[in-house]
């Protein structure tokens, strides 16, 4: 069994021991989705307009507020040491532990978003190109996320510190997400966004591994 | 196997060796001795690969392998103690099949707890489950189902980096350990590891004493 | 060093290399600097209480990792302490006078042709003219991430302590002028637009850059001093500046795409001579303003991380009597 398939497979056991991690970042994202009209008032315009950016922001915070449970008990029990050591090339590795992220986080939110989203009064082409815009950014979340953890692993608060290091960085994609549902929203063409989402998606698949792994390697270091 | 010449290492303002020269060689068991917080647990990490503020070279040869148990076991506790003892083995290289692994178990002296989520385990007991991982790392380990990387069948692991390995093991569990690494060196391998106490029946080819 | 007539700082792909020639052009002055001083002074400099200088006229980088298998690990020298810091120290501080010197005079004279003696817009009246102010600001915060993180893959590649100390001095003053920028550009909008703020691409990007600052001075301070915490400072710059004209990008479009005004703050196509040369002056001014605090926040770092050794206990005793 390769490397990745062997992390993958561990993870995905774990995550399935302890519904609670995931749950609670699931959780959290509808929790933050069905804040919004309870803070916005319910005006079916207004709602309409806000969706795309609400369920976007929330899956953010969400898959921001998931990515210490991958890393840190790994960091805290030894098994990211062993992984270092181990004679099993690194970087499939650690691309493991990204997927599994995704499989934790991004794929219920990819699941759950057609429902949130009628509850945000969006047309169906909308709910068709929200699918694809979560399904083509959260895992690029997953991955630009991974390096924040990987360089705060040693830090002293790491909940707000990789906030603030994460969320400027996923500014981009956020930004083309909104912009797709919003095009689906009107009707018009959203395959340029697809594919701005596609290119960060393979920019980010390309390069984030590396700089998570080089993170690694300092923190258990310290 | 492994050459380590002029080991400097400095943290936290405080120079804990310098000039450090070993030379490891198949069948050589290198003992480092030290009070607590002479740098035994950073030399082991700087010789891994996991530490990296040093001066100095450490070599290792070609197609040397090792494994390293540190003082973190390792193990997960969500699985299971046969679970977590596959993922290592799987770690470092080894598809095994799960009879063979309730045999390390057994013979680590957690004979009924295969099943047994980790989170249930005492501490020595998870750091048995990780020195267990030495019944098949081991040049001369029986193991069902061999795929090591790389395509080649040679040997397991020839070096066993152990960071006190005998501490939080009863008696029974401190005997197996020494007979893993007799057997180990015995079949060309060779082991580095740190210890308060020496080793029943075999003498350390080498001590390095840090601290003095 | 030819520069485009139009400096303000529209969003072509134009600019953007200038950008990126500039910054690149002048990190690679500094270190072209160092390098010859060094090569200069090295051979004749051995302290013994600081780390020996290499007596070759050039440190070579350390050996890479050949065999990049996992079960061969050939470790090299991690220390190799470029330099002296105490001779960092001493240059720096020549180097400082001299750009603090030039940047004060190229502040009085850009300050007051723009302020007092450039012709009136057409269009704002005088209110364009905190433009002179804005504008550099803006540039520069965009050339000091770039510098940074160019000091920051110096440092991942060659180990070079200078670097590590280039990039966390750079991060603080990166964040006040990026929210200088942000500030007169608020100040900017009022006459302009009517109110503070208002969404415009180039803002909300300069806002997003304030915020990878922010990360980055977030970051040094969260981790513990250390060389561990100086190569995660350095990856996160190099990864913050990769991801920077991404993020441009995505703003631009993202407000052409939701675009509602139409005033924007760039200036308009063709700006005469009168205007773009005390913008010029000004935006040279900012970089040498930028230098001068940035090799004093250097020296002090200098200090502070070397306040153990001899040589700084013999300054410091010096001016205490």
């Amino acid at each position: 069994m390769t490397g990745f398939l062997l992390i993958l497979r561990r993870d995905l056991m774990i995550a399935w021991r302890r519904p609670a991690d995931v749950g609670n970042a699931v959780a959290f994202f509808v929790l933050v989705v069905v804040l919004f009209p309870l803070g916005m008032g319910p005006d079916r315009a207004l709602l309409a307009a806000a969706g795309p950016g609400v369920i976007w922001v929330a899956a953010l915070l969400s898959a921001l507020l998931s990515l210490e449970t991958v890393l840190r008990p790994d960091y805290d029990d030894g098994s990211l040491e062993q992984m270092a050591v181990s004679s099993r090339p690194f970087l499939p590795l650690v691309l493991g532990k990204i997927v599994s992220h995704w499989v934790q986080s991004g794929l219920p939110i990819v699941l759950l978003c057609p429902v949130l989203a009628v509850m945000y009064f969006l047309p169906a082409d909308a709910i068709g190109a929200m699918i694809l815009s979560l399904l083509l950014g959260t895992p690029t979340l997953s991955l630009v996320g991974s390096i924040g953890v990987a360089l705060t692993l040693g830090a002293r608060k790491g909940g707000t510190l990789l906030a603030v290091l994460i969320l400027p960085l996923y500014v981009p994609v956020l930004v083309i997400g909104t912009l797709m549902v919003a095009a689906g929203a009107e009707g018009a063409s959203y395959t340029a966004h697809g594919l701005m989402l596609g290119a960060l998606l393979a920019l980010a698949i390309g390069f984030a591994p590396l700089a998570t792994a080089a993170g690694l390697r300092l923190s258990i270091g310290r | 196997m492994l050459t380590v010449r002029g080991l400097t290492c400095e943290r936290n303002e405080r120079v804990l060796f310098r000039d450090l020269n070993v030379e490891l060689a198949a069948g050589g068991l290198l003992r480092i001795r030290g009070p607590n917080g002479s740098g035994k647990t950073t030399l082991l990490r700087i010789l891994c690969g996991l530490f990296e503020d040093f001066t100095g070279e450490v070599e290792w040869a070609d197609d040397t392998r090792f494994v390293f148990a540190g003082h973190r076991p390792g193990v997960n506790g969500a699985l299971s103690a046969a679970e977590n003892l596959a993922f290592l083995v799987g770690l470092a290289g080894d598809a095994t099949g799960s009879r063979v692994v309730d045999q390390a178990l057994a013979a680590v002296g957690l004979a009924g707890y295969e099943d047994t989520p980790a989170s249930a385990l005492s501490e020595g007991q998870r750091k048995r489950v990780n020195l267990a991982r030495l019944a098949f790392v081991s040049p001369r380990a029986p193991v069902a189902n061999r795929a090591s990387i790389g395509g080649d069948d040679a040997a397991g692991p020839d070096v066993w980096v152990l960071d006190e390995p005998l501490a939080s093991l009863d008696a029974d569990g401190v005997h197996w350990v020494e007979r893993q690494i007799g057997a180990h060196l015995d079949a060309g391998g060779a082991v580095l590891f740190t210890s308060h106490q020496d080793l029943q029946g075999r003498l350390p080819s080498q001590t390095l004493d840090l601290g003095l | 060093m030819p520069l485009n007539a139009r400096i303000a700082p529209a969003q072509t792909v134009g600019q953007k290399a200038c950008v990126i020639a500039l910054s690149t052009c002048w990190g690679d002055l500094v270190r072209l600097l160092v390098d010859h001083v060094l090569r200069v002074t090295c051979t004749r400099r051995v302290d013994s209480r600081s780390v020996k200088c290499s007596t070759t006229t050039r440190q070579a980088p350390p050996n890479p990792i050949t065999a990049h298998h996992r079960q061969h690990i050939v470790m090299f020298n991690w220390f190799h302490k470029f330099g002296s810091p105490r001779w960092c120290y001493g240059i720096l501080g020549r180097l400082c006078l001299i750009a603090a010197l030039a940047t004060g005079l190229l502040l009085v004279v850009g300050v007051v042709w723009g302020l007092a003696f450039a012709p009136v817009d057409y269009q704002q009246g005088h209110s364009y003219r905190i433009m002179f102010i804005h504008v550099p600001a803006a540039f520069l915060a965009q050339s000091i991430y770039l510098m940074m993180a160019g000091a920051a893959a110096v440092f991942l590649i060659w180990r070079m302590k200078l670097a590590d100390l280039a990039v966390q001095c750079a991060a603080p003053v990166g964040a006040s002028i990026t929210f200088l920028a942000l500030a007169t550009g608020a100040l900017w909008g009022m006459p302009t637009w009517g109110t503070f703020w208002e969404w415009d691409a180039r803002m909300t990007s300069t806002l997003v850059l304030f915020f990878l600052f922010v990360g980055m001075i977030a970051l040094r301070s969260g981790l513990e001093y250390g060389p561990a915490a100086a190569r995660a400072c350095a990856i996160l710059a190099i990864v913050g500046a990769v991801n920077i004209p991404i993020i441009k990008y995505s703003v631009d479009w993202w407000y052409s795409l939701h675009q509602t005004s139409s005033i924007t703050l760039t200036e308009k196509p063709s700006m005469p001579a009168s205007m773009w040369m005390p913008l010029l002056i000004m935006v040279v001014a900012y970089y040498g303003f930028f230098f001068t605090v940035w090799m004093m926040r250097i020296r002090t770092e200098i200090l502070r991380r070397e306040r153990r050794t001899g040589w700084v206990r013999d300054l410091t005793d010096g001016a205490t009597q």
